[in-house]
């Protein structure tokens, strides 16, 4: 198990827990954020936020909160 | 009516409640649910949703050229058949499409048809809401609730929207009523073991429901390995280096094309008030009303009118920014060092359109939803030197260092900047303090917006700033123009406009005698806060005001006036609080509209405050050499 922020762009993973503060637990649910839902991580670079794609949509998620965000990896950096 | 997007109900951010407060009181025929075809699966969770207003609906999936790219293709029958809902595959862009769409609607409203809401059935099923909803029912019941205008909703949607916590209808509780569904809503969370809360379980429930009816809809031929366009230029757009030097090139071409653009435009409108307001004088014989029309009136309305092709420029630009879903990349590769201030990537395009002019800088906070953030991005950005106040920055350092002009323009431009970058960090650290916000938003794909959709939008900016800020600027002026020809004498006559010496004997030169005490000891004297008063207006009228009371017509000799009678320290801590003193009348009521009075007052507080502070400093430090 890891943090989503700590997860290399191209890998898959698999949402195993969503922490945080509720008004954001929330929003993550409406946008399709749940357990054992699988997200591609597409951007991960320094300080900055996550790009992640689920359901074909993408979504940019703070590094804050990604940090409460527990995933276990599924493929490690998918060939492009 | 239009709404604004919404995700789904429950809590809400700010912009959010209007929309749902609309939908839940239901004063309207029919629901145009239109929803992104590529991306159906986030479509239908508000969808469904939707139907449990039992109102009559059109679903409307656009976006079909991108659907067919992406190899995506849905069942309609199958899709009707489920929702019970007319369903349209249509591209926005199609004339034929469109027609189809309103004769859809025409036949709907001529015989509504109610959906068939799968939602709350399939809920029901399960032991959980089977038992919230019946005990928030019971509860609902014995304190007859709903209202008159929320009757038409029945007791199960009601009670569904409730578990939801959505905002708007939690606001509409009694005290006691909201108590007793806190403990429904923590015994159900309790029996059934619920860690995340009831609100989830049902989101994540619902997300179920929609995946089983996407099996049975949605058919997704994915062509692995390929990149879209949009993709491949993301590499670049979302590159940490890449991607901020494409930035600033392109806020810098944005602001030069404004320049260049707008510039002939502006002079010429300014150019037909001062034909129409010399007309007016020429033609009208009294001259107190020909003073009145052609100085406050004309110059008033004209005021704002020469800022509308710098403004809708500035918004054109915005919008193809916005559309386009180039924003959404700035928010992602800003998010970094705005995060080091208490703010996300979201206060970015404020800021920079500040620069513009602070009234589109304040307008376009209104994608933030965390309110604590948006009061500091808007408190921020009358500090970002606007290009009204350009003009008058060039003139001053002109005069107060003639050898040194360009090296003083640019410390003033730093340090506008500097001071917004503080403000924030003070307020979130101070008053606007709250939960650190995480960012959340959905990127959109990269696309090429209609002209129709920028120049509509930019439209809606436009009357919206013209409304709200005109009556106030052209108020303000007119107020200005009474002070200046009326005295403790009584009327002094228009002339007071043309003649220094006149004006010495009107209300407004008292004021700025009477205000004088607190500036003395910057080493300004009358006719600088005279001017000040002004600048308040709008901050270009400094320099006209400058002029007009020195009795000097004409930039060159004003220069020379300027030099000789404030001394180089004292000119520079004047230019600095030019730069803060307060938001011009069209920010402030900007400010007024988007946050409230209390924080417009407080915006003009913080203005003075440190405007005078840092001109205290700089007349202090000067003095040591």
């Amino acid at each position: 198990m890891s943090v989503l922020a700590e997860i290399k762009p191209r890998s898959q993973v698999l949402i195993n827990e969503i922490n945080g503060d509720s008004f954001s637990k929330r929003r993550l649910a409406q946008m399709g954020m749940r357990k054992n839902k699988t997200l591609v991580v597409l951007e991960n670079v320094g300080k900055g936020p996550i790009l992640v794609e689920i359901d074909h949509s993408k979504l940019v998620i703070g590094r804050k909160l990604a940090e409460k965000i527990i995933v276990r990896q599924v493929t490690p950096n998918k060939a492009r | 009516m239009d709404l604004p997007g919404i995700y789904g109900f429950g809590p809400a951010s700010p912009e959010e409640i209007f929309p749902r407060e609309i939908l839940v009181k239901g004063q309207y025929e029919i629901i145009v649910n239109v929803v992104d075809g590529t991306k159906l699966e986030r479509s239908l969770f508000l969808t469904h949703q939707l139907l449990t207003l039992n109102k009559s609906m059109i679903l409307v999936v656009t976006f079909s050229d991108k659907m067919t790219e992406q190899g995506i293709s849905i069942d309609i029958k199958k899709m009707e058949e489920l929702l019970g809902v007319p369903v349209l595959v249509i591209n926005s862009f199609n004339k034929s499409d469109l027609t189809q769409l309103k004769n859809t609607i025409f036949s709907r409203l001529e015989q509504p048809r109610l959906p068939r809401p799968i939602l709350l059935p399939q809920l029901k099923k399960t032991k959980v809401f089977e038992k919230a909803e019946a005990e928030i029912k019971n509860i609902l019941n014995l304190h007859s609730f709903p209202e008159n205008d929320l009757a038409h909703l029945t007791k199960e949607t009601l009670a569904y929207f409730i578990a939801l916590r959505d905002d708007y209808l939690w606001k509409r509780l009694s005290t006691d009523l909201r108590d007793s569904i806190e403990r429904i809503i923590k015994n159900t969370e309790h029996e059934f073991d619920l860690k995340n809360g009831l609100d989830i379980w049902l989101i994540e429930k619902e997300y179920e429901i929609i995946e089983q009816m996407q099996k049975q809809v949605l058919i997704r031929r994915s062509k692995a390995g390929q990149h879209s366009i949009s993709e491949k230029i993301d590499r670049i757009l979302l590159h940490p280096v890449w991607g901020i030097i494409i930035f600033i090139t392109i806020m810098w071409l944005m602001f030069q094309t404004i320049f260049v653009v707008s510039q002939p435009g502006s002079d010429l409108l300014d150019l037909l008030f001062h034909n129409l307001a010399k007309e007016v004088k020429n033609t009208i014989p009294s001259p107190v009303i020909a003073s009145f029309l052609a100085d406050g009136i004309i110059d008033g309305v004209g005021f704002v009118l020469i800022f509308v092709p710098q403004i809708a420029l500035l918004f054109i630009g915005l919008t193809l920014m916005e559309q386009s879903g180039y924003l959404a990349r700035v928010v992602f590769i800003t998010d970094r060092f705005m995060s080091k201030l208490g703010l996300s990537g979201k206060s970015i395009a404020p800021l920079i359109l500040g620069f513009g002019c602070n009234v589109s800088g304040v307008l376009s906070t209104k994608s933030i939803s965390d309110r604590k953030e948006r009061i500091t991005t808007i408190l921020a950005n009358p500090f970002i030197p606007c290009s009204a106040r350009f003009p008058v920055f060039v003139m001053l350092s002109a005069s107060f260092f003639p050898k040194h002009a360009g090296s003083i323009l640019t410390l003033v431009y730093f340090a506008g900047i500097t001071m917004a970058v503080l403000v924030s960090w003070i307020l979130r650290n101070t008053l606007t303090r709250g939960e650190e916000t995480s960012l959340l938003l959905e990127m959109p794909d990269l696309s090429v917006p209609s002209l129709r959709t920028i120049f509509y939008q930019t439209y809606l900016y436009l009357r919206e700033f013209v409304e709200h800020a005109a009556s106030w600027i052209a108020g303000g002026v007119i107020g200005i123009w009474i002070l200046s020809v009326t005295g403790p004498k009584g009327f002094l006559g228009p002339d007071a406009m043309n003649d220094a010496g006149i004006m010495q004997e009107s209300w407004i030169f008292l004021l700025g005698k009477l205000l004088l005490p607190i500036f003395s000891p910057l080493g300004w004297n009358t006719e600088l806060v005279v001017a000040l008063l002004f600048g308040f207006v709008a901050k270009e009228i400094v320099i006209s005001t400058l002029g007009l009371l020195y009795g000097i017509k004409g930039e060159e000799t004003l220069l020379g006036a300027l030099g000789n009678s404030v001394d180089p320290i004292s000119g520079l801590a004047y230019m600095f609080f030019i730069l803060m003193y307060t938001p011009c009348i069209a920010t402030l009521v900007a400010i007024k509209n988007e946050i409230g009075t209390k924080w417009a007052v407080f915006s003009v507080m913080i203005g003075l405050l440190a405007g005078w502070l840092v001109a205290f400093v700089i007349v202090y430090v000067g003095g040591l050499f």
